[in-house]
């Protein structure tokens, strides 16, 4: 009797010790959280609402350095062969007291290519609207050189009318990758593309090698047409011929500005800037003046001689295609500016480091 | 003895779980807001927080980080990777995690540019002191604040790899520097810039999981503990009542010797030929109080097992001797009796009770303080073990505890009638008002007034009036505007 009562009794006693010592210990301390990094998420390095906001700093950028007259306020946010073009045209209103070949670029977006690059530089692009006076969109490129770097505009063109551009990842969801200036799975490196085109431009279709290679439009004027026109115009008229004028283009591309994004069939969108000159000599005793008013005033108040040398820093962009593809590489858009202009023709020439002038 | 320990043990450990459980949804509950702080020391002006940090508690953290006054303070979040690109090869203080709930574990990353970090903190040595890394302005960031000494921050945590920068920016701009260059933002002369303090916090769902299942095994051992009791309790009072059977019946000296003994002795032996006897007298007694407890015999086959432990025979000599004791027993009954009083009082008071139940004056003798006596050991069965207690000795009804207290309220009017102060003492205390019409009441000039006997705000009333000179009339007009007039006074 005693002893089946205390059993259960201690046996009682020690679950309840037990379950005591268990609640008491399972309450002494929540465990403190360790930090759980999500798994990178893969996407474009920039937010649409980011790039959105680079594009209106660079406007403003753009707009207070144009206003004040003061190219250098540029160089926060402009850079690259943008910024040769927009210091030019800057110093070309001021002197000359017209902005209107000052390159419109809107802030209205009708899409933009955004980076996936994790690393620097990083470059995005936008495909801007029509500009007020319906001039044609901009494709625009922006890019950041490192880290502790803003984007900043670094090349635009203006589209070529008629022009279909290829098909992009989803920039906000996806965007595109790089395509470095080497990269061979294109028809033509990005680089090569350009240096093509630089031969073609300056040599014109009919006698330019690369000139299979590209489709030029049809109607459209891109840079090719536009020079070789230029060219022939001058070269055309009476006076000139009269003159025993001569007239020659270089064109050379740079291989250190070149930026290109992968489009969605594998091909790539190239910018990059070509460095081009004529030089136009008449007879001994003939005179050549500036043949627009932009080259007027960066010559200044230089005598017209029997020479004369225009500096242009142009900024294409091609569409190339992938490798194996039958399809030619396309012109898209251009900026053509001359940078400078002298009334003798220099020793050394912009276009040297690259190549032969043809 | 033994089941009564362990009932002890059980309800004690019961409760003490219960109290536990609700200790830790109560007191022991953690704050609901977690605030961890990193106080970084070394080189550099930068605090980063590891991926992952920033949703270590909750989705929504709050960063504050503060520099000393004067300082400018930028606060940025942003991707992984880009929060690492733009520090480069700086130094900078890592945030890894919690090193306990208030603070945040910090580690030291020297940068790769070490010395000419010193060297530019050192400001004069160089040409130029390079102005701390400022991150703001960068197209990078999704979330940027700068501002002076102190930034607070709210994030919200998404998906993907997002880290905090804190940077301590130098001393803070006099005039705004033109745009948000940070090139352009330059350090004055001022105290070289360290790296912010952080402070992290997040809202906290505090669970608090462990209440339920504490209060849940408290109330089991509770219970458990409780029934070991009442089946002890059973059997002393089976016990007592055969023992008060015998003696009202002019029991045999054996009975209440045995039972006296076996304390003593607390040898099971004495007790074991007892057994017998007990089942007879359980049986006597429930039926002696007229069946009211009529669980008392259905139970008496558990008896005799509770009968061999020592307490149920400690119990029933001492219970049943007690009444002996009142009624002046044998000698060797009050040494025990003595003894229980001591210990177990709310049963020497209950015999009492049940002897003399209609009359409140022999209690008295029963025990000095009777009602704090129920069981010291068992604080929350109070209610069971004095309706119990109650139950088996009136045998008709149960004395509930107004009964009692006003029979002790009673009795202690009773002690002190005879005292005058002291029973206006005992009024104070017990906050009785006296109904009783204050002399001055009847002395006072308003005493000619038909409302002599008004109640205590008249007279109030009649006395403010007298004060400010208004005639009796308008006394007996208006008796009851004591707030009134006050009202029309302030008007």
């Amino acid at each position: 009797m005693k002893d089946s009562t205390r059993r259960p009794g201690r046996r009682r006693a020690t679950v309840a010790g037990v379950a005591t010592t268990v609640v008491l210990l399972a309450g002494c301390a929540e465990e403190l959280p360790t930090p759980e990094p999500d798994e990178p998420v893969a996407g474009p390095a920039l937010t649409a609402a980011q790039q959105t906001r680079v594009v209106e700093e660079v406007a403003g950028s753009l707009t207070k350095a144009s206003e004040n007259e003061k190219p250098d306020q540029l160089r926060p946010r402009v850079e690259g062969p943008a910024l040769e073009v927009r210091r030019t045209q800057i110093e070309v209103a001021k002197k000359s007291g017209d902005d209107s070949l000052v390159t419109r670029i809107p802030t209205e977006l009708e899409a933009m290519i955004l980076p996936t690059t994790e690393s620097w530089p990083r470059v995005s692009f936008t495909i801007t609207q029509p500009t007020e006076n319906l001039e044609v969109p901009r494709l625009v490129a922006y890019q950041q050189d490192s880290a502790r770097d803003n984007y900043k505009l670094w090349s635009w063109v203006q589209l070529i009318p008629g022009t279909t551009l290829p098909n992009f990842a989803d920039p906000e969801a996806i965007g595109s990758d790089a395509v470095a200036p080497d990269d061979d799975s294109l028809r033509a490196t990005p680089r090569q593309a350009l240096s093509q085109y630089a031969d073609l431009v300056a040599k014109g279709p009919d006698d330019s090698e690369h000139a299979g290679a590209f489709e030029l439009p049809g109607e459209s004027t891109d840079l090719v047409k536009r020079v070789q026109k230029d060219a022939s115009s001058v070269r055309g008229a009476d006076a000139f011929k009269e003159a025993d004028g001569e007239y020659k283009i270089a064109f050379a591309s740079r291989d250190d500005q070149v930026v290109a994004v992968r489009t969605s069939d594998g091909g790539a969108v190239v910018m990059g800037a070509l460095d081009g000159n004529i030089r136009v000599t008449v007879e001994e005793d003939g005179e050549i003046g500036p043949l627009t008013p932009s080259q007027k005033t960066l010559m200044g108040d230089a005598d017209n001689t029997d020479q004369l040398y225009v500096e242009y820093t142009d900024q294409v962009a091609l569409y190339v295609p992938p490798a194996g593809s039958e399809e030619p590489i396309r012109p898209l858009g251009y900026s053509h500016v001359s940078t400078a202009a002298a009334n003798d023709i220099p020793g050394e020439r912009n276009t040297d480091r690259k190549k032969d002038d043809g | 003895m033994l089941q009564r320990i362990l009932g002890v043990v059980l309800v004690l450990a019961g409760l003490g779980a219960i109290a536990f459980g609700v200790a830790t949804a109560t007191v022991l509950r953690e704050s609901d807001s977690v605030v961890a702080t990193a106080r970084p020391a070394g080189d550099g002006t930068l605090v980063v927080t590891d991926p992952g940090v920033l949703g270590l508690v909750d989705s929504e953290v709050t960063v504050t980080a503060s520099v000393p006054e004067g300082q400018e303070v930028a606060v940025v979040v942003g991707r992984e990777v880009d929060v690492a690109g733009w520090l480069g090869e700086d130094p900078y203080t890592r945030v890894t995690g919690l090193s306990d709930w208030e603070t945040l574990s910090t580690e030291q990353v020297a940068g790769a540019a070490d010395e000419e970090a010193e060297s530019s903190e050192d400001g004069e040595g160089g040409a130029e002191a390079e102005p701390p890394p400022n991150p703001a302005g960068s197209d990078m960031w999704d979330t940027e604040l700068v501002d002076a000494e102190q930034v607070s921050l709210r994030w919200t945590d998404r998906p993907g790899r997002w880290v905090l920068l804190a940077a301590a920016t130098g001393a803070a701009p006099a005039e705004e520097s033109e745009g948000e260059d940070a090139e352009a933002a330059e350090a004055d002369e001022a105290a070289p810039a360290e790296a912010p303090t952080l402070e992290l916090t997040w809202d906290r769902d505090v669970s608090t999981p462990l209440l339920w299942p504490a209060v849940g095994v408290g109330g089991v051992l509770l219970i458990i503990g409780l029934v070991l009791l009442a089946m002890s309790r059973r059997t002393t009072r089976s016990r007592k009542r055969r023992t008060a059977g015998a003696t009202a019946g002019a029991a045999s000296p054996t009975i209440s010797s045995s039972g006296t003994t076996s304390p003593g002795t607390g040898t099971p032996s004495g007790t074991s030929p007892f057994g017998p006897a007990v089942g007879a007298g359980a049986g006597a007694a429930a039926a002696r109080s007229g069946g009211t407890w009529p669980g008392a015999v259905a139970a008496s086959p558990n008896a005799p097992h509770d009968d061999g432990t020592a307490p149920a025979a400690e119990d029933a000599p001492t219970q049943g001797t007690d009444p002996q004791d009142a009624a002046g027993g044998t000698d060797q009954v009050p040494v025990a009796g003595r003894f229980r009083r001591r210990t177990r009082l709310r049963r020497d008071a209950d015999p009492a009770d049940a002897q003399d139940a209609p009359v409140p004056a022999p209690e008295p003798s029963a025990g000095g303080a009777p009602v704090p006596a129920p069981a010291p050991a068992l604080p929350t069965a109070p209610a069971s073990s004095a309706d119990t207690a109650g139950s088996d000795d009136t045998a008709a009804r149960p004395l509930t505890r107004r009964e009692l207290r006003r029979r002790e309220e009673e009795r202690k009017a009773a002690e002190q009638s005879g005292m005058g102060g002291m029973g206006r003492a005992l009024r104070a205390l017990t906050g009785q008002t006296p109904v009783v019409p204050r002399p001055g009441g009847t002395s006072s000039p308003s005493a000619a007034d038909p409302g002599a006997a008004q109640s205590a705000a008249d007279r109030r009333a009649s006395a403010w009036r007298e004060t400010w000179g208004f005639g009796g009339t308008t006394a007996a007009g208006t008796p009851t505007s004591d707030d009134d007039t006050s009202d029309e006074d302030k008007r």
